[in-house]
């Protein structure tokens, strides 16, 4: 079993460091002192409260269609059974490993009827309209919006 | 009694999956003595008689700053050493003298004296001026004091580098240590450092400029008498379905470990003297096999040391992790421990570069982002130089090697 860098190197299971180049392979885990960022309350809605429409995200590449509805907190990456990893929405299938996402790389969650989308300390981000996140931010998003994971793109929708 | 120090296992991962093939584990073993060097002293133990040798190359090359730098260190000690210390120094070239034969520093106005009339002169054989040092210095070493040889030397040494390696050992196996200083951008960084990790002392410390040196030689003095215990042994011993990956010492510095297999399931690493307020640590990298769900050992760590005139003593310490068929978090790992791997990790990578670059071959290596954003902006703009194919001076190439064995230093630039 192993565990690849983005530039191929191939490292044991549990890996925190690719041997080969440094890459940081399971990245929220090096994040100093975790503990010390209070979690930042979410924002208060800023678009109108989304009701129960037909929340979901559609895989540019493919037009793959993930049903977000009736779930609270969606968790998006890669599968990893060795790692016991399996996000709700997992885009291997779809270009997640060439894309560069990380196995837990952003959830997607609801609160008062605003989504946000809080990037997981992935190796290579998340983008929401071009515009990168920081690290374990909730960020709010709204139906068009374009969220990119690495160099996977989705289309967020509620209607 | 024991208690002088306290030695911890902290694990990268708490929890484990208990699902899956052999993954990689990482183990942070560190061992601090207890309390600091105030609470040494106000406990009513003086501290432990300092038996200091300085081998000073007075070679030619070492004409005007640098040896004068060196001269107005080496007074320095001679003037802070107390009642109960002994001292000794060392001058070699192709030749050797004692300039100061093993005494107390009870007359400082006529050793300093003797250090005032050092002239430059000769070439480099630096084994001579060892061998009279560890000489100087067995006349009185003994459990209970601190045995140290300080190196310093600024150029390459002629013919002798496998003497000198074996005359390091033999100070090792006799408990003197060996501080290496080099000077200027001439030495041999290779040799130094090997002498240093195999008389149980530690890597060449560099003295860029002459400006550096009164600072380099008092902390060495400073080091010298924070020692707590001595001759700290290590033994770690691993349960079956766990193998060794790597080891390395990431305190005081980044630096390979004096390390002595004894089976497959027990190795031995000499760690030398612990000082107040440095602790030593080394981090393991195990390959840990699958297991049921439940709490398991994954190592063990022993360290015995000598309390000066006390005796030898013993801690243990357990490094347990829980696998788990829940899913672990990511968050849950344990970032100083990661930290630790983390810089160690890019320490060995940079090493690397710097192995590939003085071979004259082409750098392969290629660094992530992640490691070369803990380097200071001079490591990163000379490493992308030597990645590119450029040339960087010798002196640059020990600046590096310096800097990145200091990464786990917090408080050093």
């Amino acid at each position: 079993m192993t565990v690849r860098c983005s530039l191929g190197h191939e490292n044991p299971e549990g890996s925190a460091f690719c041997d080969e180049c440094g890459e940081r392979l399971d990245v929220a885990s090096t994040q100093a002192a975790p503990a010390a960022v209070a979690p930042s309350p979410p924002p208060a809605p800023l678009a109108p409260a989304v009701s129960a429409e037909a929340p979901k995200l559609v895989v540019e590449a493919d037009n793959t269609t993930f049903d977000l509805a009736g779930k609270t907190e969606i968790v998006i990456g890669r599968e990893d059974p060795v790692s016991n990893i399996y996000p709700d929405v997992d885009l291997t299938p779809h270009g997640g490993e060439e894309g560069g996402v990380s196995r837990l790389h952003a959830k997607l969650f609801v609160t008062s009827g605003q989504y946000l989308i809080e990037d997981q300390n992935s190796t290579n981000f998340t983008f929401v309209n071009r515009q990168k996140l920081a690290p374990k931010t909730p960020t709010p998003v709204k139906d068009g919006d374009e969220i990119r994971l690495g160099r996977v793109i989705m289309k967020f929708q509620t209607v | 009694m024991a208690g002088e120090i306290s030695l911890t296992c902290q694990v990268g991962r708490p929890r484990m999956s208990a699902t899956g093939g052999s993954q990689v584990a990482y183990v942070l073993v560190e061992a601090r003595a207890a309390g600091g060097a105030a609470a040494g002293a106000a406990a009513g133990s003086t501290r432990v008689p300092v038996n200091f040798t300085l081998v000073l190359d007075h070679s030619g090359s070492m004409k005007g700053a640098k040896l004068a730098a060196v001269k107005e260190s080496v007074k320095l000690v001679i003037n802070r050493l107390g009642m109960s210390d002994m001292v000794s120094v060392v001058i070699f070239d192709d030749n050797v003298r004692v300039v100061v034969p093993a005494q107390p520093t009870a007359d400082k106005p006529y050793l300093t004296s003797l250090i005032d009339g050092i002239k430059d002169g000769g070439g480099t054989a630096m084994s001579l001026g060892m061998s009279a040092g560890l000489n100087e210095l067995r006349k009185h070493a003994t459990p209970a004091s601190v045995n140290r040889m300080i190196l310093l030397t600024d150029g390459v040494t002629y013919g002798d580098a496998d003497r000198c390696r074996r005359i390091a050992d033999e100070a090792g196996a006799v408990g003197i240590g060996i501080y290496p200083l080099g000077i200027g951008a001439d030495w041999d960084e290779d040799l130094l450092d090997n002498i240093g990790h195999r008389s149980g002392g530690m890597p060449a410390e560099f003295i860029r400029r002459p400006d550096d040196a009164l600072g380099i030689f008092e902390r060495q003095l400073e080091s010298a008498e924070a020692v707590s215990v001595r001759n700290a042994q290590l033994t770690i011993r691993l349960p079956g379905g766990v193998t060794p990956k790597r080891s390395v010492r990431v305190l005081p510095l980044i630096s390979p470990l004096g390390q002595e297999t004894l089976s497959d399931r027990e190795a031995l690493a000499a760690l030398g003297d612990i000082e107040y307020d440095t602790p030593q640590a080394l981090l393991l990298e195990l390959l840990v096999d699958p297991r049921p769900a439940g709490t398991f050992r994954i190592a063990q760590a022993e360290l015995s040391y000598d309390v000066p005139g006390r005796g030898t003593e013993k801690v243990r310490a357990d490094a347990v992790v829980t696998f788990t068929t829940e899913t672990v978090p990511p968050e849950e790992a344990n970032s100083v421990v990661l930290n630790y791997a983390e810089k160690a990790n890019a320490h060995r990578l940079v090493t690397r570069v710097l192995d590939e670059y003085k071979k004259g071959g082409k750098v392969t290596t290629r660094l992530h982002p992640n490691v070369t954003r803990m380097l200071d902006p001079e490591t990163q703009r000379l490493l992308d130089q030597v990645s590119a194919g450029g040339a960087i001076s010798a002196e640059e190439v020990k600046t590096i090697g310096n800097r990145t064995r200091k990464l786990t230093q917090k408080l050093e630039g």
